[in-house]
């Protein structure tokens, strides 16, 4: 839940839509609930997607995001 | 919550508080769980509901906020502090904030419904998951879910108006502030986990004449809204989601019931008299004026009992001395030549819960043994007085007796007195034409006025023997501790005592002696009441018809022997179990 708070707060600076898609299942980035939803564990493949304004920006953070392994070790 | 689950049939007992069978569907008004009541809105309450729900979602945002910074204060981790963080993601989640909206605009129903809808769907989302997974989001959302509620619940509008028509309404307790909007014929019975037969909600279910059951422990976690129920009034039984066949009996059962009740009321106008020519009156216990309708079908012969307090309950403003003359004028004036006995205010103990003025806040708070009755009339004369006034006024139209209640000694009769004179004092000299002398009774509920009944015989000018109180106070009994209902019993040997005592006293002293408790509508009791010298009875009025039937079949002499019996015996118990035994042949 850790990793989904972070991803939703992150999105959430955005102002362009965030989705969130794993398996067949897809998500708005900036609902918690949806991220939970997911249930998406490590190493299991996600795709992003922005839209909007800041897409270009947005898609570089949370890139960043998973890069840096969401903060853990 | 209920467990969705359980979709088999459920049969519980408890104690049967008011006669019949109804059958129905559930309305859950569920006070201990956050469970929250479910009801449909109109068009114009949705702005409202909305609002509502953001004001919650808004406190309970602040509440894990406040959380936070104390949990941040006191130098927790982010280990600590990350589900706090989640938590308040969540109560701001565009998800959670827009799915419930939606449900509350699309299907029209209220703020907890939606939310328990929307909460229950994203649950369901998470366990196709493994379990694990699910059971901690599950808690998690539990959790959100729990605070929002809480908050919602806070701002509770008047949940029983939402009730709809023709339910069986089932709760932990329902109080007289629940049932203020209660009309005849507009539910089907009641059922509550808490109480006795004397609780509020069984002397009301007797007045609108629908079954009811109290004690039923556990009632509440076994229904939802919306199950089919059976209540048997008689034999004290519920039946949820009753199967077929069961149904098919109980249809019958009803229609069985009904009919002897119409065979019972046919009685109506015959006169009231034992079979040896003794005459008894028998006049009925009402609380608001709608009760008037069905009185006289029963054969009431007169009001032994009108109780004000539904004049004041649940207002904003308690009710001028205008406003209550005319309630008053109405009742005096429908019960035509027959008596009417108004009981003054009785606030207190389990009937609080008056509007939102400071008076009424202390209201709430008396207990049993506290500011209630005479005694809180006294205290707050700006209560009494008007209430006098407007009775005194009624009592130009028609045939009038104040009653009041509570009385503990002498000087609380004589207050009351010197209160009346005062005021028709007044009244005389804004030129109304107040009878010379309206009577003043008082209501023998309490050991203290039982004892010196003889006493008080000598300045009041009539009796009401209250038996539902001087029960419990004689035996010293909480009424609404349904773990000490089994010690309620009318038949213990002080009561009779003290019931003898008040009848010989108001008896030698040549005034009046009614008794308008429960007891007095019971058949059961009916011989022995007789036989201790009762000759005028005050009862809901559906209980007339089986008490005229009983004392139309029996004799004054045969009484008095029973009488001679039961006071020899040392044990309520010992004497219920004979009496029913006595009785079978004369009992429906």
């Amino acid at each position: 839940m850790r990793a989904a708070a972070m991803l939703m707060k992150a999105s959430s600076k955005f102002e362009c839509e965030v989705t969130v898609a794993c398996g067949s299942v897809c998500v708005n980035g900036k609902s918690l609930l949806g991220l939970m939803g997911l249930a998406a564990g490590k190493g299991m493949r996600v795709t992003l997607t922005t839209r909007g304004k800041d897409e270009v920006a947005a898609m570089a953070a949370l890139e960043a995001l998973f890069n840096d392994s969401f903060g853990e070790e | 919550m209920s467990d969705p689950s359980i979709e088999f049939q459920i049969e519980m007992s408890g104690i049967p508080a008011s006669p019949g069978v109804a059958i129905g569907r559930a309305f859950v008004l569920d006070r201990a769980r956050l469970v929250g009541t479910q009801y449909h809105l109109s068009a114009d309450e949705v702005p409202r509901e909305l609002r509502r729900l953001k004001r919650a979602l808004v406190l309970s945002q602040a509440q894990l906020q406040k959380l936070l910074q104390r949990l941040i204060g006191k130098g927790a981790g982010t280990e600590h502090t990350y589900i706090l963080e989640a938590h308040l993601l969540m109560m701001q989640d565009p998800e959670l904030v827009e799915g419930v909206r939606k449900r509350v605009i699309e299907r029209r129903i209220n703020a907890e419904w939606a939310l328990k809808d929307f909460l229950k769907q994203l649950k369901e989302t998470f366990s196709k998951f493994d379990n694990e997974y699910f059971q901690e989001r599950g808690n998690d959302i539990d959790q959100v879910g729990e605070r929002i509620l809480r908050n919602l619940m806070g701002h509770r509008e008047q949940s029983m108006r939402h009730v709809p028509a023709r339910s069986i309404v089932v709760s932990q307790e329902l109080t007289p502030a629940d049932t203020v909007h209660m009309l005849k014929g507009h539910l089907l019975g009641f059922v509550t986990e808490l109480g006795g037969r004397t609780a509020h909600i069984a002397i009301l279910a007797r007045a609108l004449e629908v079954p009811a059951l109290v004690g039923v422990d556990g009632i509440v976690q076994n229904i939802c809204t919306g199950d089919t129920v059976v209540v048997d009034g008689e034999k004290g039984v519920i039946v949820v989601r009753p199967e077929a066949h069961l149904l098919t009996h109980y249809r019958a059962r009803r229609r069985k019931l009904l009919k002897l009740k119409r065979q019972l009321s046919e009685n109506r106008h015959l006169p009231a008299v034992t079979a040896d020519g003794i005459p008894v009156t028998l006049s009925a216990n009402i609380e608001k004026l709608d009760e008037l309708d069905g009185l006289f079908e029963h054969g009431a012969e007169g009001i032994g009992l009108y109780r004000t307090e539904y004049l004041f309950l649940n207002r904003k403003h308690l009710p001028d001395e205008e406003e209550q003359f005319l309630a008053y004028r109405e009742l005096v004036v429908r019960a035509g030549s027959h008596p009417v006995v108004i009981r003054t205010l009785d606030a207190g103990a389990d009937k609080g819960l008056l509007g939102e003025t400071k008076t009424n806040k202390e209201l709430h708070l008396s207990p049993a043994l506290g500011l209630r009755g005479v005694r809180y009339q006294l205290r707050y004369l700006e209560l009494l007085e008007p209430q006098l006034r407007a009775i005194l006024r009624a009592s130009m139209h028609g045939r009038v007796r104040i009653m009041v209640p509570m009385v503990s000694g002498i000087e609380e009769l004589r207050a009351v007195r010197a209160a009346v004179v005062r005021c028709r004092a007044q009244l005389v000299k804004q030129g109304f034409d107040i009878p010379d002398r309206v009577p003043l009774g008082v209501m023998i509920e309490t050991p203290a006025a039982a004892v010196i009944s003889d006493m008080i015989a000598r300045e009041a000018d009539f009796f009401s023997i209250g038996t539902n109180d001087l029960i419990h106070y004689t035996i010293a009994i909480d009424r609404v501790d349904e773990r000490l209902s089994y010690l309620y019993q009318p038949l213990h040997p002080a009561v009779l005592r003290l019931m003898k005592k008040v009848l010989e006293a108001g008896h030698s002293a040549g005034i009046p002696v009614s008794m308008c408790g429960e007891m007095a509508g019971e058949a059961l009791y009916t011989q022995l009441l007789l036989g201790l010298g009762l000759r005028h009875f005050s009862m809901s009025p559906m209980s007339i018809p089986a008490v005229k039937d009983l004392l139309r079949k029996t004799s004054l002499a045969q009484c008095q022997v029973l009488v001679e019996e039961a006071l020899k015996r040392s044990s309520g118990y010992e004497i219920h179990a004979w009496l029913v035994e006595k009785q079978r042949h004369l009992l429906p």
